[in-house]
């Protein structure tokens, strides 16, 4: 990203005015002492200051209309009177100086920082007047320009970053630097005001309900940059202001497989890039349409309740996750003509599978994430320790499927096969025998020990 | 091997989502109709008076959306709001909407949805599925886009975060008003990234011009050198090294930053400046000339440029030259301050 290039030479010519000035009197000086030109300039008495040319009067004070009235002419005025940092050097010349240089003139009254960790660069090269006028300004606490803008003009890389970002951290109202970092000094990196999560969790105080109820955390959030691990806080081009785009942001980590205290977990990168047919949220880069990053009550950071095993007696309760999207009766309609093309003639094959004492949970069937068959169809089912191979076919109407669950049975939403075989009666729900492992083990994405 | 296996894996990867990402024929979230396909013809109650009824001809002469939901659940609920929002911020008159109901909620969980207030576009009822299971609909809520002659050009399923960023930009290009280069930018805009090591050098740069404004040229030539060792190209922070250089009359140093710094960007006004005013002290009048006339017109430089030039013609003993040179730089200073009147409250 290009740098905002804020910085202008134009500033420079406060330092070398004065050279100049001096220059300019030199060549007046030359100027006087040549005969051709011998002319005294009107309105300078050599060797005087112009302000010189009539006696001060210091008893008026500082603060006339002629002369330094507007220093304090602003809304917010420093409080000490003028010789609280000034001395009087000499009455003659009108020759002030300052007390003791900054920052100890300011710690005379103010705190410095003392065992802080972390410094803001302006107050580690002790030069309060970087950021304030120690005279009068229209913002308060003295400063040079109001609020986000008076730091943008050191940190010039930050207004160009805020600028760009589609989504916002907060309201502009919200959004103050100073709502996060402290400007003289901290404890904390960054000056932030206080430690991560808890600084955002002040205001993301849903998230922290979230973290504090969790049965299940997201290590995301308590190693390295905590929640800058996800976010960016000046803001960025995606929702929930994440750094990147969220899929990205995911596989970053989950790039490898990973021992966790509550399981392993696979290679998720290589595994949907070898996998094309992708779970719909997959598809949209949006895992956190199952998963919340925050941390869940559920296993595998489960939005939402989901069987943990791979028999179940079915309660629809137990599938929230999946009714985030899909439809409850895509389970509860034992005929449908629409809500499934799982199924033979109007027989749901769903409800078949499912919707009894011992249900199958979705996976046993589908990958959760990606897939090398359509619908995300398993190659094999895991089964303990084992894995069989499910055999499933589509065609144009329907399929067909040969696990170890039971022998080869097809369906047909035109031509419904009786009890998915031809001349035969479809068997009551009770006549599927149970699953036989049969094959060899095989390397799910995620290893699903609760398979069980 | 391994890491060769790693790119491998990390391109076949990266194709896949960004061909994911932006591809609009995808249909993975409906099974009985593709990208391309008619509109479905259907004749449905409205939620409001059940005895009337929306046909899907309506739809028809403008770009359209057809949002599936249910209610009491959120991913629908939340994006029936933002496709409100969406087609305000389009125009209402622009594109054509409806929703379809496809849940057996009663009509008190209906109305529930909108007691913060009605959608601007029609509630429409499918208890029995026909729409649904024309289209072949897996999730809720999902939303198809058609064109204006009615042909199937997006579908978009569930709520993804992005939902609204899609929804815009695809209405915006089926009415014309973006091409797909565009459409597809702003539904994957790029990421920020802040280029950290630029962003410190900047930082120490501008904080070391603020030092220096208020007299610490110590402190801020420190902190140029650290700029300048995080990111060498901050030709700036050379240039103030190179001035500050100059100002303790070390010209070979000095010299040495504004070399270094046009070196990175010859055309940089700065440097050049600096190298004149070291050609200058250097009594090279000739050459420093020649950059001097050229940076006289040119801001902001044309002010020391000026200056930089009265030197030079003092230094050659043109004390009229000088003095024209010098009020030159004077009067670009202080466009409307007569130069007695500056020297007030300072």
């Amino acid at each position: 990203m290009p740098i905002n290039k804020r910085a202008s030479q134009t500033d420079r010519s406060v330092i070398f005015t004065r050279a100049l000035k001096l220059a300019l009197g030199a060549l007046f000086l030359i100027a006087l002492n040549s005969a051709a030109t011998a002319q005294e300039p009107k309105g300078i008495t050599e060797g005087v200051h112009p302000l010189l040319r009539e006696p001060i009067d210091l008893t008026e004070g500082c603060i006339t209309a002629d002369c330094h009235a507007p220093l304090v002419a602003e809304e917010f005025v420093h409080f000490p009177e003028c010789e609280d940092c000034h001395d009087l050097e000499d009455e003659a010349t009108h020759l002030f100086t300052l007390n003791s240089g900054s920052p100890d003139l300011c710690y005379a009254c103010h705190d410095e920082p003392e065992d802080a960790k972390f410094i803001h660069g302006p107050v580690a090269h002790g030069d309060c007047m970087v950021c304030h006028n120690p005279h009068s300004s229209p913002i308060e606490f003295l400063l040079e320009e109001p609020g986000n803008k008076h730091c943008y003009s050191c940190h010039t890389e930050m207004e160009e970053h805020v600028s760009l970002a589609e989504v916002q951290h907060g309201t502009e109202e919200d959004f103050q630097c100073t709502k996060c970092h402290d400007v003289h000094w901290e404890d904390q990196e960054f000056l932030l005001v206080s430690d991560m999560p808890s600084l955002c969790l002040e205001c993301h105080e849903e998230v922290g309900e979230i973290i504090e109820h969790a049965t299940v955390p997201h290590e995301a959030l308590t190693t390295d940059k905590k929640c800058v691990n996800c976010h960016n806080p000046h803001g960025s081009n995606e929702p929930k202001i994440l750094a990147d785009k969220q899929v990205n942001q995911c596989l970053e980590c989950h790039n490898e497989p990973m021992e966790t205290e509550y399981g392993e977990i696979g290679d998720m990168k290589t595994w949907m890039a070898e996998n094309p047919v992708h779970h719909g949220p997959i598809e949209e880069g949006n895992c956190a349409a199952c998963h919340n990053p925050h941390g869940s009550q559920n296993f595998r950071l489960l939005s939402q309740a989901y069987p943990k095993k791979f028999y179940n007696k079915f309660d629809a309760e137990n599938f929230q996750l999946c009714w985030e999207c899909h439809e409850q009766t895509l389970v509860m309609d034992e005929k449908t003509t629409t809500l499934t093309g799982f199924r033979n003639g109007e027989d749901n094959m769903h409800y078949l599978h499912v919707n009894r004492d011992k249900g199958r949970s979705c996976r046993a069937c589908h990958e959760m994430h990606a897939g090398t068959k359509p619908l995300q169809m398993k190659d094999q089912v895991p089964f303990g320790k084992w894995a069989f191979d499910l055999n499933f076919e589509k065609t144009e109407s329907g399929g067909s499927c040969a696990p170890g669950c039971h022998e080869e049975l097809a369906y047909d939403r035109v031509e419904p096969f009786p009890q998915g075989r031809p001349g035969e009666e479809t068997p009551a729900p009770e006549a599927i025998p149970a699953a036989v492992p049969a094959a060899a083990p095989v390397a799910a994405p995620i290893v699903t020990s609760e398979a069980k | 091997m391994k890491s060769l296996q790693g790119l491998q894996a990390f391109l076949v990867g990266g194709f896949i989502w960004t061909a994911l990402l932006i591809n609009p024929q995808r249909t993975f979230a409906i099974y009985n109709m593709k990208v391309g396909d008619p509109m479905p013809e259907f004749n449905l109650p409205k939620a409001e008076e059940p005895s009337e009824r929306f046909n899907s001809k309506e739809l028809i002469g403008k770009p359209s959306a057809v949002i599936f939901w249910r209610p009491g659940q959120e991913f629908s609920l939340e994006a029936l709001r933002e496709l409100e929002t969406v087609i305000k911020e389009i125009g209402t008159d622009k594109v054509n909407t409806v929703s379809v109901d496809v849940s057996r909620s009663s009509n008190e969980e209906l109305h529930s949805v909108f007691k913060d207030g009605p959608l601007s576009y029609p509630v429409l009822l499918d208890p029995e599925r026909a729409l649904y299971g024309k289209v072949g609909v897996i999730v809720a809520p999902t939303t198809l886009m058609f064109d204006a002659k009615g042909i199937l050009r997006f579908v978009a399923p569930s709520f993804p975060g992005q939902y609204k960023r899609v929804a815009l930009a695809r209405f915006r290009f089926l009415l014309g008003e973006i091409d797909q280069d565009e459409m597809e930018r702003r539904i994957s805009p790029a990421v920020l990234k802040i280029e950290h090591e630029q962003a410190l050098a900047w930082r120490r740069y501008n904080l070391g011009r603020k030092l220096e404004e208020n007299g610490k040229a110590t402190d801020a030539m420190g902190l140029y050198e650290l700029a300048i060792s995080d990111y060498p190209q901050l030709v700036q922070a050379q240039c103030s090294l190179g001035f500050l250089k100059l100002a303790q009359g070390e010209l070979q140093p000095a010299a040495a930053f504004f070399e270094t710094a046009l070196g990175y960007q010859p055309a940089f006004s700065e440097a050049n400046l600096g190298k004149a005013a070291v050609l200058v002290r250097l009594d090279r009048f000739d050459e420093a000339k020649t950059i001097l006339l050229k940076l006289k017109e040119e801001n902001p430089v044309a002010i020391r440029a000026y200056y930089e030039l009265g030197r030079l013609y003092q230094a050659q003993g043109q004390t009229g030259k000088a003095l024209e040179a010098y009020e030159a730089a004077l009067a670009k200073l202080y466009p409307e301050t007569p130069a007695e009147d500056e020297n007030k409250n300072r």
